[in-house]
């Protein structure tokens, strides 16, 4: 085989960055948690007297949206479990190839022996 | 046969400013996630980060369909204002030819498309809880019995102070007070006691009523709670007061049904009268009507270059949350894809595959360092 072998590639992960975007997009979610709250809490009474076409209208679009908004809450709280997974396998996978390199130079000073 | 159509106005406006105010404060979010998005791609490597790029986007598109259907609820509550009509408590009736005919082009479009939908019943609106309720008849009830101890004392006691004496007609079940002293003071604490539980009913309710409206900051929360709270215990003392010392004037010993009208009747007006006076001062916003400032900033919540202290708890929790499955799905991952290196046979395969070094596959990985077993290539063990 030639060349180094893999466990020599680097693993490039950064802590810090990692870190903020999962507090962005934890917040993000709150955020749009919080929004769909609001206007959940407020729709029965605006809603109430409304009669018409207008009203049907609202009604047809608005409960999508509203769902949209907490599927989308829900994507954002998955991504950011999905962006600490990756620099938690990134920090194994570092490790790992930490003690392959180190076998692998001992297996090599054994060799020169 | 003319259709009509109704609504209240100022709640449909009232929405449409909240959505936009919303939608602010969403937009500023997804600013800020975007800048650590940014970040976090030019300092993680391609294998190890995730492409998230597009909620960011997701999240601007979803405040802009809600600045679009809450920009209609506004035209359609224009339209109405503009089209007259009549109707109490704030509802608006109008043929609904008239206020179709008042919307933008657009608008009346999306309108006249929903013909035949369906409504939809978005409950009911919310009131305060149960036992705020609760515990504001439980303080009448006991302002009632403080005015009816009032009542009796006024009929039944002449004097005061150290002179204080039953009069003749006092009845046998004031034989339960060693004497008009002790009587007078039951009356007095229990007076104020019906005026402090009036008082903190009083303002939890307003706390309570306040708080969910994102109308005041968390001082004025605090501050229109206390007014209202004072405000109405005062009233409730001042009214039991009043009304003792009009009973002992208009009534005097031996008429309790006038001293229980006249000291009900003077604790009712002094409520009433409160009540109105601490209304004027803490105006209350309408149903659905909020302080758009307030919205954005609740929305938006923590941002960078807050204080770590701003953030609530229950944030501080969802982040640990998240951060814990992550974690955990993040070694549940590095096991599954290297499962074959931790074998305690490792195969040959894989230990060419994967140009294993030879001190790796004799060790036993699944041992901790220093308690390694260790093997021939073979597969025997030959030393611990």
């Amino acid at each position: 085989m030639s060349g180094r072998p893999w466990f020599y590639e680097p693993v490039v992960s950064d802590h810090d960055t990692a870190d903020e975007a999962l507090h962005q997009l934890t917040l993000c979610s709150i955020s749009l948690g919080e929004a769909l709250a609001l206007l959940t809490a407020d729709i029965p009474s605006v809603v109430d007297g409304w009669e018409g076409m207008a009203r049907l209208a609202f009604d047809e679009q608005m409960p999508g949206i509203l769902v949209a908004g907490y599927q989308l809450a829900g994507a954002l709280l998955a991504a950011g479990v999905a962006v600490s997974a990756a620099y938690e396998s990134s920090v194994l996978e570092g490790d790992l190839r930490a003690r392959l390199r180190a076998d692998h130079q001992a297996e090599l000073a054994a060799a020169a022996r | 046969m003319t259709l009509n159509a109704s609504a209240r106005p100022e709640r449909l406006r009232h929405l449409a400013e909240t959505t936009t105010a919303v939608a602010e404060a969403l937009t500023r979010r997804a600013g800020h996630l975007e800048d650590a998005y940014d970040a976090y791609m030019l300092a993680n490597g391609p294998d190890w980060r995730i492409d998230v790029s597009a909620l960011d986007e997701a999240l601007l598109a979803w405040a802009e369909t809600l600045t679009g259907i809450g920009a209609f609820v506004g035209q359609v509550g224009t339209a109405f204002e503009s089209a007259g009509g009549s109707g109490g408590d704030g509802v608006v009736t109008v043929a609904e030819y008239r206020m179709l005919a008042l919307l933008p082009c657009d608008a009346r479009i999306v309108a006249e498309a929903a013909w035949g939908a369906a409504e939809v019943d978005w409950g009911d609106p919310e009131e305060p809880p149960e036992w705020i309720e609760e515990l504001g008849t439980t303080s009448m009830v006991v302002g009632h019995l403080s005015e009816g101890v009032d009542a009796v004392e006024v009929a039944f006691v002449v004097g005061s102070g150290a002179d204080a004496r039953r009069s003749l007609a006092t009845p046998a079940v004031l034989g339960r007070f060693a004497s008009a002293e002790a009587m007078a003071r039951f009356g007095n604490a229990l007076g104020w006691g019906a005026a402090g539980l009036a008082g903190v009913a009083a303002g939890l309710e307003q706390w309570v009523g306040d708080g969910g409206t994102v109308n005041f900051t968390d001082h004025e929360l605090a501050a229109r709670a206390a007014t209202r709270g004072v405000g109405t215990g005062a009233a409730s003392l001042a009214g039991g007061a009043a009304g003792t010392i009009a009973a002992t004037y208009l009534c005097g010993p031996g008429w309790p049904a006038c001293a229980g009208v006249v000291i009900v009747g003077a604790g009712a007006a002094a409520t009433f009268g409160g009540d109105r006076v601490l209304d004027r001062v803490l105006d209350r916003p309408g149903p659905a009507q909020h302080d758009p400032d307030l919205v954005a900033d609740h929305v938006t919540g923590y941002e960078p270059g807050d204080r770590p202290g701003d953030v609530a708890d229950s944030t501080w929790d969802l982040i640990e949350d998240t951060e814990t499955q992550g974690v955990a799905a993040g070694e549940r991952n590095f096991e599954r894809r290297n499962a074959a290196l931790f074998d305690d046979d490792i195969a040959p395969e894989t230990v060419d595959a994967l140009d294993l070094p030879a001190p790796w596959v004799e060790r036993e990985a699944r041992f901790p360092p220093g308690w390694s077993r260790v093997r021939d290539l073979d597969g025997e063990v030959v030393a611990l």
